[in-house]
């Protein structure tokens, strides 16, 4: 049982942690709230899909797909520009950005027949035993693979240059514009990196979920849970709610099995009143206003 | 009793001491400077004196009521007003609506004729010089205008007491003599139709240019690491030793 | 008031605003609509225009005019419809008492969703009102005796016997909201809500008790957006946890965003033509609607960034720098004050 809940909510954790990591860095800089971060996500995981399909072999697949979906990201970017300085157009357009994808993904669907699309074949068969749990390598090769790509964005954003002229940017956008940090370049290749985080996620992740094109909705409702509980902004704060809440969901679903469905729902209370008790998530910077 | 009165007000911030035990009193009608180096505690002092920050002890009376736990809103009703340091207009209003807000509010006394808030706006807006302005977008206003804009939308709550937070900060020469002068008429002659009808109101004014405050106060309290370091008249305070100290490297007296 | 008194407010006020002219006549129109037109569908679309027109203004309010980011306005929406299907069905209670009940209990909704707002801002507001329907479905489907669970609630009271009779009461109960939501953001209390939205701290510097503001906003949203709740479920006659979806709360969003925000008229002039626009994406599309749906959404928002209402006011009248009356865009001079009025219609 426990280990079951450890197992779960390791992986949902990490995936979590990917997620907000790389939605948190893309707040950061453009100050906007995506909304089609999560759709991101869902449409790497069908690209991959598709160009399996296709016979593709599953390195070029990878490949393809993470390249495409960043390509998509910066084009949607060019639509916000005319709308920056309005936080609730930014949040209509990016939201109608992802139910585009999402539509677009049903429609190709429909469109050709006979092919099952919700299964994604593993990279690696097989299983193996752990704590007396069923593991496949599948889920250890996800679970390596997300781990290795969080440890690369934390060395990337303390420990090179640009990922500290990324972090300067997000502090104060005029100084790092005097200080010659180009802020468009900055805002771009951030974006490029996010949507890759997410896109590199899809495709590593999607083997272990039954894939739906309306899930990324599902999938966004908590991964801006995640990043407000832990603070928005908070990159540790959101390393630590995300395991918060998945072990809270994975523990919903196998020691209440009986209210599983509310599991959403659970977490959703909580964060109300971590929220209401700490108006800036857990690690959100509590300054006073001025 | 007194007009203004604090007693042992006190503010820490983590471990850091902003406010120290600082007791003063402001009197009817009088306009007191309140100056000191940078990180003296000047604007946590008038944040806690207009309810905007709570302090961690010490009591402040006005009108003889304790007014240490009241809200922000509500010391406004009492007949407190402040501008920011930093401007913060409602942007997306015009400027007549800005001053028109704090008209639709106020407290209103028994001597006070009703005319519409329209009518008051204006009115407040001719004292403080910008009715050209008055359907100008608060967003497009420049600094200048900006702060006079803050003293109206102070003035239109019709305080007994005005507190200014840094009132020539980004103006020009021939923008700091107007606004000079108004302060000189505000308290001459107060807000019209104050409900108390003080006839002129009390001011503190937390400046950097000093020469330019010097001639406008009549009394100076000088804080310094968040307590006071000297009270007295701009000619008492100039010639204080342990002011001079504080100042040294500092241009301006 | 005399016959005079209209004739002349409507020389005076009416007929010199293009737009205006557009409001009266399209209103004359809705009233003569159903006796030249009695198709079933084209009633029943009418009639859900007119309930979402009260839904996507009582969002502008809070949202727009005030800045309260709500991003969960289904839940005063579902709210109400559940508490009129459940009196309505359980305790037989006339369309007559749920619908009113149904609204107060969407004005509590509004407390509770408002007591968060006193201390949280922005997104962090946004994500807790978007949490409520979330945390609210569960209790639904927990609750399944009460409230039917997954399945919902069938068999609700129709309030009117005909689709006609129902028509008019709609339109009657939204032209007067949607009158009262502009009395309202006309007057003080909407300068208040404005100022609160552009500086809460500011506002509270010039005496506002935004506290008070704040939740009579959040209780006049409730409460429109329950009368909407309360018309829906009497005309649909079966409601489900579907009331609570994301789609829904963001459907009003959509909407004014569409139309333009921050002028009550915008809303409805969204749900106008966007209403129609799906339904005739959906006869013909079939499940690519909504594809096409967001891709002209999408168009609109990126190349008419202030909403259609702006887009028209642009090209239709000119507001004088003097005086603040709004003049047709062909004149040259104030029809008011005779100040010169500019070619080009500046901000």
């Amino acid at each position: 049982m426990f280990a079951n809940i450890f197992v779960i909510g390791l992986l949902n954790g990490c995936v979590y942690a990917l997620l907000a990591a790389g939605f948190s860095l893309l707040f950061s800089v453009a100050r906007i709230v995506n909304l089609a971060y999560t759709a991101y996500w869902m449409i790497a995981a069908y690209i991959y899909l598709g160009m399996t399909l296709l016979g593709l072999p599953s390195w070029l697949a990878a490949a393809v797909s993470i390249i495409l979906t960043i390509a998509m990201s910066l084009v949607f970017q060019r639509l916000l520009d005319p709308v920056k300085g309005n936080p609730m157009s930014v949040m209509i357009l990016t939201l109608a950005i992802g139910v585009i994808l999402q539509k677009s993904v049903s429609f190709v669907q429909d469109s050709v027949q006979g092919v099952y699309f919700q299964i994604v074949p593993s990279l690696i068969k097989g299983s193996t035993h752990i704590l007396g749990v069923a593991v496949t390598y599948q889920y250890l090769l996800s679970l390596f693979v997300v781990l290795v790509i969080l440890a690369a964005l934390g060395m990337f954003l303390t420990k090179t240059r640009f990922g500290i002229a990324i972090r300067a940017t997000s502090q104060d956008k005029q100084v790092a514009g005097l200080v010659g940090i180009n802020e468009k370049a900055v805002a771009n290749i951030v974006t490029g990196i996010a949507v890759g985080v997410a896109a590199i996620a899809g495709v590593v992740v999607s083997p272990l979920y039954v894939l739906e094109p309306w899930m990324w909705l599902q999938h966004l409702l908590v991964l801006m849970a995640v990043v407000i509980f832990g603070g928005l902004g908070s990159l540790k704060g959101s390393m630590i709610a995300a395991f918060i809440i998945a072990f809270i969901e994975a523990g919903v679903v196998f020691l209440l099995p009986s209210v599983g469905f509310l599991r959403s729902a659970i977490v959703m209370f909580i964060m109300i009143v971590v929220l209401l008790v700490r108006p800036r998530g857990l690690f959100g910077a509590m300054v006073e206003e001025h | 009793m007194s007009f203004l009165q604090v007693k042992g007000l006190t503010k820490r911030f983590g471990g850091i001491t902003a406010v120290n035990d600082v007791s003063f009193s402001v009197r009817r009608n009088e306009i007191v400077g309140l100056i000191g180096p940078n990180g003296a505690g000047k604007s946590t002092l008038v944040q806690m004196l207009m309810r905007a920050q709570n302090p961690d002890s010490g009591k402040i009376y006005f009108h003889g009521e304790d007014i240490t736990r009241l809200n922000n809103w509500q010391a406004v009703h009492r007949g407190i007003a402040g501008s920011f340091q930093c401007t913060r207009p409602f942007r997306r209003l015009p400027v007549i609506a800005n001053v028109m807000v704090p008209c639709t509010v106020r407290r209103t006394g028994k001597k006070e004729v009703k005319t519409s808030t329209q009518i008051q706006a204006i009115e407040i807006m001719k004292k403080v010089g910008i009715p050209h302005l008055a359907k100008t977008l608060a967003a497009k206003l420049s600094q200048g205008d900006l702060k006079r804009l803050e003293i109206a939308r102070a003035l239109a709550t019709c305080p007994d007491l005005m507190i200014l937070d840094e009132p020539f900060g980004g103006l020009n020469p021939g923008e700091i003599e107007m606004l000079s002068q108004l302060i000189k008429d505000l308290r001459a002659g107060g807000c019209s139709d104050s409900p108390l009808d003080s006839g002129g109101l009390s001011m503190i004014i937390i400046e950097h240019k000093l020469s330019e405050l010097m001639k406008i106060v009549d009394r100076v309290v000088v804080l310094c690491f968040g307590e006071i370091i000297a009270e007295g008249t701009p000619a008492e305070v100039t010639q204080n030793e342990k002011v001079i100290e504080a100042y040294i490297g500092k241009e301006g007296i | 008031m005399r016959i005079g008194n209209i004739t002349d407010y409507l020389k005076k006020e009416i007929f010199p605003v293009p737009t205006r002219v557009m409001a009266f006549v399209g209103l004359a129109a809705l009233v003569a609509f159903p006796l030249i037109m009695d198709q079933p569908h084209i009633l029943r679309l009418m009639i859900m225009i007119f309930i979402f027109s009260i839904f996507a203004a009582s969002w502008d309010l809070i949202s727009a005019y005030t800045g309260q980011v709500v991003l969960g306005h289904a839940l005063f929406f579902g709210v109400s419809a559940y508490t009129c299907a459940m009196l309505n069905t359980h305790f037989n209670m006339s369309p007559v008492m749920t619908i009113p009940i149904g609204a107060v209990v969407a004005v509590a909704a509004g407390l509770i969703a408002g007591f968060p707002a006193l201390r949280l801002k922005g997104i962090y507001l946004g994500l807790t009102t978007m949490a409520m329907p979330v945390v609210l479905v569960a209790v639904i489907e927990y609750m399944r005796s009460y409230t039917g669970g997954e399945q919902g609630i069938i068999g609700i009271e129709q309030l009117a016997t005909s689709r006609v009779h129902f028509y008019y009461i709609a339109l009657l109960l939204m032209v007067v909201s949607i009158a009262v939501l502009m009395k309202i953001t006309r007057s003080k209390i909407g300068l208040i809500f404005q100022a609160i939205r552009d500086d809460e701290i500011a506002a509270r510097a010039s005496g506002v008790n935004t506290t008070y503001y704040k939740l009579l906003s959040f209780s006049l949203s409730g409460l429109f957006a329950g009368l909407a709740g309360g018309l829906y479920a009497h005309f649909m006659r079966v409601i489900g946890p579907s009331v609570f979806e994301f789609s829904f709360s963001f459907e009003p969003i959509i909407w004014t965003i569409f139309g333009g925000g921050a002028s009550i008229v915008g809303p409805v002039i969204g749900v106008f033509i966007l209403l129609p626009v799906v339904e005739m994406l959906h006869v013909h599309l079939g499940d690519n609607a909504t594809l096409i749906y967001y891709l002209i959404l999408v168009i609109v928002v990126v190349f008419a960034p202030g909403g259609v209402l702006r887009l028209i006011n642009r090209y239709t009248e000119k507001v004088c720098p003097e005086c603040m009356t709004v003049n047709a865009f062909p004149r040259r001079q104030c029809r008011v004050c005779s100040a010169k009025l500019s070619a080009v219609n500046g901000e």
